[in-house]
């Protein structure tokens, strides 16, 4: 998302020729991830990753999955608070966070899909052989069961864009069912992502393993979501500042509420972690090589953020704000690449650890990049940014 | 095993309740399939010659050792176990004056609770009750989790295989254990520092070994307790840390530890919906009773404000109606002088 | 670049500088001259290093009267370790103010004088150092020099030994008491008794001074005379050493005070010849055994039993120790010695106990002592044969030829040249055990496979035929540091199907 995005998107009316710098740019970086899994689907694994018998697991799982979960989710965040918690301020930004979310969790399922070895056995586990005890197929059947209900969640947009009013009423009231939905699968899911590596108390260093990973990931998951609504709100609302229908007042204050909430979240956050630190008396392991790393992750990524939040709020900074969103979702990313191949196998020499190949970064950013495409394609044309006039005021 | 009594969904929610009880409401234990095999590495004897390497590859079809067995060069770099070697072994400690070199073999320890099968969503590893564990290709989706969760690092894949890629990992030659046979590797040391026999008789074995000699073992059996014990079992002259072992490592079985947040997913999916539907009734309600204060406060203003207020309407609403009649009385007027000039013409 | 940088820059200069210097630096030895003196810990940290006092430098600097200008003289004239200055201090500041004063004092008159001196700033003495490794090495007394002594004193041996009196509250000479000067003197001054170092100073230094000065055949004055491994490899060694004498049998029985087993016949008189001195077996006490050793143990022996004084086979002072010991430094003898057939020294009780029982009228008369003679080897036989062919592995290895004769002669050969070994293996048929295990001496031993089948049984932990043969063959060579410990070493890889 650069400035190119802005200018391509803030004319959609006047339909101008395909050759944008930023559909140029899109369909180099579209057309070579192709190639890339082109040739992953042909050569194999080996040939486009680095991925390694100690590291089993790349950016594909560390980004696309277990960041792209934590940060979409702000899809439950933001309609818990609004449906639930009746926080009708936030209404504005209800559909673009869940169609954040619907992306992110589509994104997740085109990560798995390139990671996999045999991807076209995605439906064993429902259909041929579950193996219930694991937390992948807890977190793969919420997740699946998510994604349909995300995806019955966009689709008010969609159905209003369409006229399709008595769909679009059915769907509305199905709203407060889905919202409870969610959020059940969400805190399920996003918490069994950390749970999933509960299983390897050897390999990842102590200073990142906790018996209350899932928890971890849960609340880090909450702030991730939050601060995702307001990097997405960061772009798409200047991208498309001439469909939003609240005043900028409005808007901020909505960002001003999502950094007090962000910033309350990363202190729980923060909080729980040194109850790990102090629970497993691991406070030694702080003064180590690994323990710097930590401090740097936790304090630069979490502590800094969580004030930056704070002070924003206080002194209604907006760029404030948004610099603590942006490093808190860096910060996610690095605390889920930790966890899946920086810190994991911690005892291996340097020799034996894993770097992405470029190959596998071009996928992600490509993956990225069709996400954005898509929100695009969506925003240009359904009632993402305002409400439609005829559906003003309801669900 | 675990797998079956910590089953949780089961594909419906109903059982996912049950998960958390059954659990605890149990009051025996299972103390795995009795006479199973196992193997018991004694380290004390190996040489180091890679006989077992060899005799693997021999048994499970792949291609031939990288270095000539007797190249002493292989044992420069620790190895691990990979898709083309199921077992590796490795020199830990030089020889050197009276201390003779420690080799090490590793493959996968076959696990009494393998966390492998645990992990897998689609169920593609069994705990047989001859002790191997087995692994069905024909189900596995490539997700690698049980490579991650294996705390031996003894999994790899086949990442060179485009479509059909496989876990690979030693299966304690179950198809020799099951034709009367011993295990590949087994059979080839010529130093018998590998024993195949019935997994508590090993044990008694090892610990008769180290009863009879106290100068030459630690006095620890790795395997016999460690994440819930192995089929694996390894004696060793030096501390097992030194011989690349995790020492002290708890008697939990790993899936308990990989499962214990399992008793939670019930109270989310119980307590949620009505904890939720209570909150958004009270939202609710706060937003009426703020409603019925807004009314309430209109009607208050308009019964502070008093009489004026009737009597400023009925003003209004003369004026208007005077209004009204000078509108009327205007427009007709202007009709009558049209009428007039048309019937003038 | 403005100033905070430069400053910056020189400080992770300076700053890694050191480090690269304190790296560098390798572990220093300190000569056996070398005295750190440092504070007794109840005083404290010092505030700069400890000085490291060279002995040798001083000794050489003041000249053959030297050290009578620091250690005092006792009522006899006889050389203390003693100081002249008063060092006797429990406080922290007056002993820094004394230390100070003797060593400046003297420095500053010798360099008035013009005469070669130390130095007088902190510095110069307090030099910090990387820590140093002390090659301070304990003097130890064997026959050879004792005989050296005990012929210069011309047999008085009251002139080194002494026992306390109590009642006098003196030190008198006993004879037949006479024990080593650790039995009495320990690690510190107590009261009137010396320290070890100190006692031993007194009494070698000041002798071998005085017999300088008188111009008599002396040993060394400095440190390093016996406190360097390599100086004391200078001392003379007799080559015919008269025996010591103390009393002690040439053969006598041991036995326990209450043993109702056989007695073992001691050769005294042989074990003597075998060690650098009486307290290798007797401690410093020189006491026989049973005096301290009991059959449930006292206070002297502490608590160590008669059995255990003789059997524990981690103890340097015991039967079984001391012979395990001898074993295990011998590759010639690990190999059947091993784990393998550690089973060996389980029936071997009769080696020893094989005298008479306790009580019986034989007990009357000492032992005699017999030199045992190996016995040659038997001719080569169908039942000694020359080689054993193995044929086991033949569908990947060519057929082995075990040399069996030459084996045997190797085993023979390093048990003729052993006394130890000599009196423990009682005929050539003893070797056979070292591989034919579990068979009784003086049988024909079955063949290996009549035991030991195709499989392993894990229940007796048997190994099957061919891990017999390798952990036989292998082991031992590995045990001996035989270089034969490949596959190829013994049988060659079969490179064709079986060709005929």
């Amino acid at each position: 998302m650069t400035d190119t995005t802005v200018d391509a998107s803030s004319l959609p009316a006047e339909k101008p020729g395909f050759l944008t710098p930023f559909n140029i740019i899109t369909s180099i970086i579209l057309a070579g991830g192709a190639v890339i899994l082109g040739i992953r689907f042909t050569q194999g694994l080996e040939a486009t990753t680095n991925l390694s018998h100690n590291y089993p697991w790349g950016i594909w799982i560390g980004f696309d999955v277990m960041s792209g979960v934590a940060l979409a989710a702000g899809g439950f965040v933001i309609s818990t608070a609004v449906y639930v918690f009746g926080m009708k301020e936030y209404k504005p930004v209800v559909r673009a966070a869940l169609l954040t979310g619907f992306l992110g969790y589509f994104l997740v399922v085109l990560g798995l899909l390139a990671d996999l070895g045999r991807p076209w056995r995605l439906p064993y586990a429902f259909t041929k052989s579950a193996g219930p005890t694991s937390p992948l197929f807890e977190v793969a059947l919420c997740v699946s069961l998510y994604l349909t209900v995300l995806f019955i969640e966009s689709t008010p947009a969609a159905l209003e864009w369409l006229g399709l009013k008595r769909w679009r009423k059915v769907v509305g009231s199905m709203t407060l069912a889905l919202t409870i939905f969610g959020l059940i699968l969400s805190t399920m899911h996003q918490s069994t992502l950390g749970a999933m590596f509960m299983s390897v108390p050897t390999k990842l260093h102590p200073l990142w393993y906790s018996p209350h990973i899932p928890v971890h990931y849960f609340v880090s998951a909450v702030a991730a979501g939050m601060a995702m609504v307001i990097v997405e709100g960061m772009f798409s609302h200047r991208a498309y500042h001439h469909q939003v229908d609240i005043s900028r007042q409005h808007f901020e204050n909505i960002n001003f509420g999502l950094a007090k909430g962000a910033s309350v979240t990363l202190g729980v956050y923060l909080a729980i972690k040194i109850v790990a630190l102090a629970l497993e008396d691991e406070w030694h392991y702080l003064a180590s090589g690994w323990g710097a790393w930590y401090l740097f992750e936790i304090i630069g990524f979490f502590l800094v953020p969580c004030l930056l939040f704070a002070v924003g709020y206080r002194e209604r900074k907006l760029v404030l704000v948004r610099t603590a969103a942006v490093i808190t979702v860096l910060g996610i990313v690095l605390n889920r690449f930790n966890a899946t191949f920086i810190v994991f196998n911690y005892q291996l020499p340097a020799s034996q650890r894993y770097v992405p190949s470029w190959m596998e970064v071009w996928v992600t950013v490509a993956f990225i990049t069709f996400a954005v495409v898509v929100f695009r394609w969506i925003a240009n044309r359904m009632p993402i940014m305002y409400e439609h006039p005829d559906w003003r005021g309801q669900h | 095993m675990s797998i079956s009594r910590r089953g949780f969904i089961g594909g419906a929610v109903g059982a996912a309740l049950t998960a958390g009880v059954s659990e605890a409401g149990t009051t025996r234990k299972f103390e795995g399939y009795p006479g199973r095999y196992g193997l018991l590495h004694d380290t004390t004897l190996c040489v180091g010659c890679r006989s077992c390497e060899v005799a693997c590859k021999e048994v499970n079809g792949l291609p031939p050792v990288e270095a000539p067995v007797d190249d002493p060069g292989i044992f420069d770099t620790v190895r691990r176990t990979s898709d083309t070697a199921l077992t590796v072994v490795n020199k830990y400690i030089e020889a050197g004056g009276d201390q003779q070199a420690v080799y090490r073999k590793i493959q996968c320890m076959h696990c009494n609770e393998p966390c492998c099968a645990t992990v897998c969503l689609v169920h593609a590893f069994e705990k047989t009750p001859e002790g191997p564990v087995l692994y069905h290709p024909e189900l596995c989706m490539g997700c690698r989790y049980c490579i991650t969760a294996c705390p031996y690092n003894a999994l790899a894949y086949e990442y060179d295989n485009p479509l059909t890629p496989k876990v690979m990992r030693c299966t304690m030659c179950y198809d020799r254990i099951k034709e009367g046979l011993v295990p590949g590797c087994a059979d080839a040391c010529p130093m018998g520092a590998i024993t195949f026999g019935k997994r508590e008789e090993l044990l008694e074995v090892a610990r008769e070994r180290i009863r009879k000699y106290p100068d030459r073992y630690i006095n620890h059996v790795f395997g016999e307790h460690e994440f819930g014990g192995t089929s694996w079992l390894v004696l060793a002259g030096e501390e097992f840390g030194k011989l690349g072992l995790e020492e002290g490592l708890t008697s939990e079985p790993l899936p308990s530890i990989a499962t214990s947040y399992l008793g939670v997913v019930p109270l989310v999916l119980t307590i949620y919906p009505g904890l939720l539907l209570g909150m958004r009734a009270f939202s609710k309600r706060q937003e009426e009773v703020a409603k019925q204060e807004q009314e309430e406060a209109v009607a208050q203003t308009l019964e502070a404000a008093g009489e004026e207020t009737p009597k400023k309407l009925a003003t209004a609403a003369e004026r208007a109606a005077k209004d009204k009649e000078r509108a009327v009385a205007a427009a007709v007027k202007k009709a009558l002088a049209e009428a007039g000039e048309g019937a003038d013409s | 670049m403005n100033r905070t940088t430069l400053l910056l820059l020189l400080l992770i200069t300076v700053a890694s500088g050191s480090i690269l210097c304190a790296s560098e630096q390798t572990q220093r030895s300190l000569t056996p001259a070398t005295v750190s003196m440092e504070f007794p810990a109840v005083f404290g940290e010092m505030q700069r290093p400890p000085v490291e006092f060279d002995h040798r430098a001083h000794t050489e600097a003041l000249g053959p009267v030297s050290c009578e200008t620091c250690h005092l003289l006792d009522e006899q004239g006889v050389l203390t370790p003693r100081m002249v200055s008063e060092l006797e201090i429990d406080n922290r500041e007056d002993l820094i103010d004394a230390l100070h004063d003797t060593c400046m004092s003297c420095h500053n008159e010798r360099a008035a004088e013009g005469l070669t001196s130390g130095p007088v700033t902190c510095g110069e003495c307090h030099v910090r150092r990387a820590p140093g490794v002390p090659t301070r090495a304990a003097m130890t007394f064997d026959y050879s020099l004792h005989a050296r002594h005990v012929k210069a004193f011309e047999d008085k041996c009251e002139n080194c030994h002494h026992v306390y009196d109590e009642a006098t509250e003196k030190l008198k000479y006993e004879k037949g008491k006479e024990g080593g000067c650790s039995a009495c003197h320990g690690t510190v001054d107590e009261e009137r008794k010396l320290s070890l170092a100190n006692a031993a100073h007194q009494a070698c230094i000041s002798c071998h001074l005085r017999r300088a000065r008188l111009e008599k055949s002396s040993g060394p004055s400095l440190c390093v005379g016996c406190h360097d491994l390599e100086n004391r490899g200078s001392i003379e060694v007799l080559e015919e050493i008269p025996r010591l004498v103390r009393g002690q049998k040439d053969t006598l029985w041991v036995s326990g005070e209450l043993s109702k087993s056989a007695a073992v016949p001691f050769n005294h008189l042989a074990h003597e010849r075998l060690t650098t001195f009486c307290s290798d077996c007797h401690h410093q006490t020189l006491r026989p055994c049973d005096e301290c050793h009991t059959q449930m143990g006292v206070a002297d022996g502490e608590g160590v039993t008669t059995e255990q004084a003789y059997h524990l086979p981690s103890s340097d002072h015991s039967c079984v120790g001391c012979h395990e010991a001898f074993i295990n430094d011998r590759p010639s003898c690990v190999g059947c010695h091993s784990a393998a057939a550690a089973a060996l020294s389980e029936r071997s009780c009769v080696q020893c106990h094989a005298g008479p029982r306790p009580g019986s009228v034989a007990m009357e008369s000492l032992p005699v002592a017999v030199e045992v003679q190996f016995e040659p080897l038997p001719a080569l036989s169908d039942e000694f044969p020359e080689t054993v062919v193995i044929d086991l592995l033949v569908d990947r290895y060519e057929a082995s030829t075990l040399p069996h004769a030459k084996i045997v002669n190797a085993l023979a050969t390093g048990t003729a040249e052993s006394v130890l070994a000599n009196a423990f293996h009682d005929g050539s048929a003893t070797l056979c055990s070292g591989c034919h295990h579990h068979t009784p001496i003086g049988v024909r031993p079955p063949p290996c496979r009549s035991c030991h089948g195709a499989t392993a049984d894990a229940t007796t932990d048997r190994p099957d035929l061919k891990v017999a043969y390798h952990r036989q063959c292998v082991g031992c060579h590995m045990d001996m540091k035989v270089d034969k410990v490949g596959c190829t070493d013994c049988h060659a890889v079969r490179t064709e199907e079986v060709d005929s």
